[in-house]
Formats: C-alpha cells, structure tokens, sequence
C-alpha cells in the first residue's frame, strides 16, 4: 500500500532531477575530460570500487566549489589532481589511524631487482585490473602514487614533482625504484590465488 | 569453435613497462553514470547558495 503512494512522487523526483550539462554545461566538459583518470587514481590508491566512486564525487564537488579560486597558474589536470590526491591522502590517513598495518621495508625494492626487469607479462587480461590492484597495494603510497600519476601520460616530471612537493630529480629517482618493486610484486599475483580485498600499506 | 587456450593465448599481452600497464588498465575502468548523477544532484543543491544573489533577486534585498 505504501508503495503505491509513494511511487509517483519519486517518478516526479526522478524525472524533476537536473543533469550536470544542464546546470553548468562548462563544467560537464570539464568533467567528462578528468573524471576517468581521477577515478582511475582514486580507485587505485583506494582499493575499493565503492569509496573510489565516493571519492570521485566528492573530488569534483570540491573543485566546483574552489572554480572561482582557479587562477590558471597550473593546468585543469593538475588542478584537479591536487585536489584529488589530498582527498585521498586524507582518507587514508584517516582509515591508518583507525588500522595498524606492517610496513615491509622499501630495501628490499631495491636489492632484488636487477636493472633490466623483464617485460610485464600478463595472459588474462580481465583479471589485470585485479592483480595491478593487489601489487599496487603493496607499495608504500608514495610509490603508488607516483606511478599513477606518471603513468597519465600528460603530466611532465616538473608537474608530478610540484604535486607531490619534491624535486624532479627525486621523483625520478623514486619512480626508478617504484618501478622495479611494482614489477616485484606484480609478478607475485601471477602464482598467487585471486583475493578479495587488498592488502594495503598505511600512509607513511 | 575457439577452445579455452586459444582465447588465453590471443588474451596474452605483454607490457614494456609499468606506465604501459596501467594505461592499458586505466583505459578499460569506466566511471559509473551514478557518480555524475550524484553530483549533478550535489551542484543542483549547492547552486543557489554559490550564486548568491537569487533571494537578492527574487525578494529586492
């Protein structure tokens, strides 16, 4: 009985709802041209499909709420990134403080990989999304990070390096690094069973 | 018929690099439609507050 009172008014809410193209047609385009590698980072330095989709919406109703503060000293991409990776910094932060986790020590990374890694080999590619997540998971966020962030394709070392507030040098220095303890750790996933959930490394 | 191996075999890939692979990974994530619903839901509600000056408008103030 209760449903058939109800259900009008939610068709009359559904159909009253507004699009994003209708309220800021400028902003749609914005979002439609960051929104997948914001998610993508989100989802990424999450490890969850639910909170990176929280997190996404959250990300854009903040720089909605900050245009005006846009001065167009950095790019839209590294505008919305900033805003992006301090959202994620203060979820996890807030989640590590809640949660004890081992850190393994980043030495390792660095002592068991020689030069020359061999290429990624992967032979389902639909269970890829799943073991970049479960290796990605295991590096320390910074490595996580950068290697997002590199691996955008349209950020500069000098744009990745002011959003993480190092030197260019560093950031290549530690992408060198983040690298090999990716392929590390990736090539673990191969033999290891499929795992619901991720292990994760606290914020450092 | 393809048999199971032969569709592993056309789905091995290999990647030259980290940036490569997560590029690849990165193009086959779709945002779900729900998020720009929401917040075009949160915009909606958050509008008439940014522009400030509609109850200026509407009530002379």
């Amino acid at each position: 009985m209760a449903n058939e009172v109800s259900e009008p008014v939610l068709e009359q809410e559904r159909t009253a709802r507004p699009t994003l193209e209708s309220l800021s047609p400028e902003f749609a385009k914005f979002f439609e041209e960051h929104s997948r590698q914001i998610f993508y980072l989100c989802l990424r330095m999450l490890g969850d499909q639910t909170k990176a989709e929280d997190a996404t919406h959250d990300v854009f109703l903040k720089a909605w709420r900050k245009l005006e503060s846009f001065r167009g000293e950095a790019s839209w991409r590294t505008w919305i990134y900033r805003i992006a990776i301090n959202h994620c910094r203060n979820l996890q932060q807030a989640w590590a403080e809640r949660n004890i986790h081992t850190a393994a020590d980043d030495s390792v990374f660095q002592n068991t990989v020689s030069e020359g890694a061999s290429p990624l080999r992967v032979l389902e590619m639909k269970e890829l999304g799943e073991r970049i997540d479960r290796a990605l998971g295991r590096l320390t966020p910074e490595y996580r990070l950068l290697l997002l962030l590199v691996s955008d394709g349209e950020l500069s070392y000098e744009q990745i390096a002011g959003l993480t507030e190092q030197t260019a040098d560093a950031v290549r220095g530690k992408l060198h690094r983040a690298r090999k303890a990716f392929g590390i750790e990736f090539q673990k996933t191969e033999t290891e069973p499929a795992v619901k959930g991720r292990e994760r490394k606290s914020v450092s | 018929m393809e048999t199971a191996e032969a569709v592993q075999k056309q789905e091995a890939r290999e990647f030259a690099n980290v940036e490569e692979m997560l590029r690849e990974d990165a193009a086959h994530v779709e945002v779900p439609e729900t998020v720009k619903t929401r917040l075009a839901d949160s915009i909606s509600q958050e509008m008439p507050a940014k522009s400030g000056s509609w109850w200026k408008k509407l009530f002379g103030g």
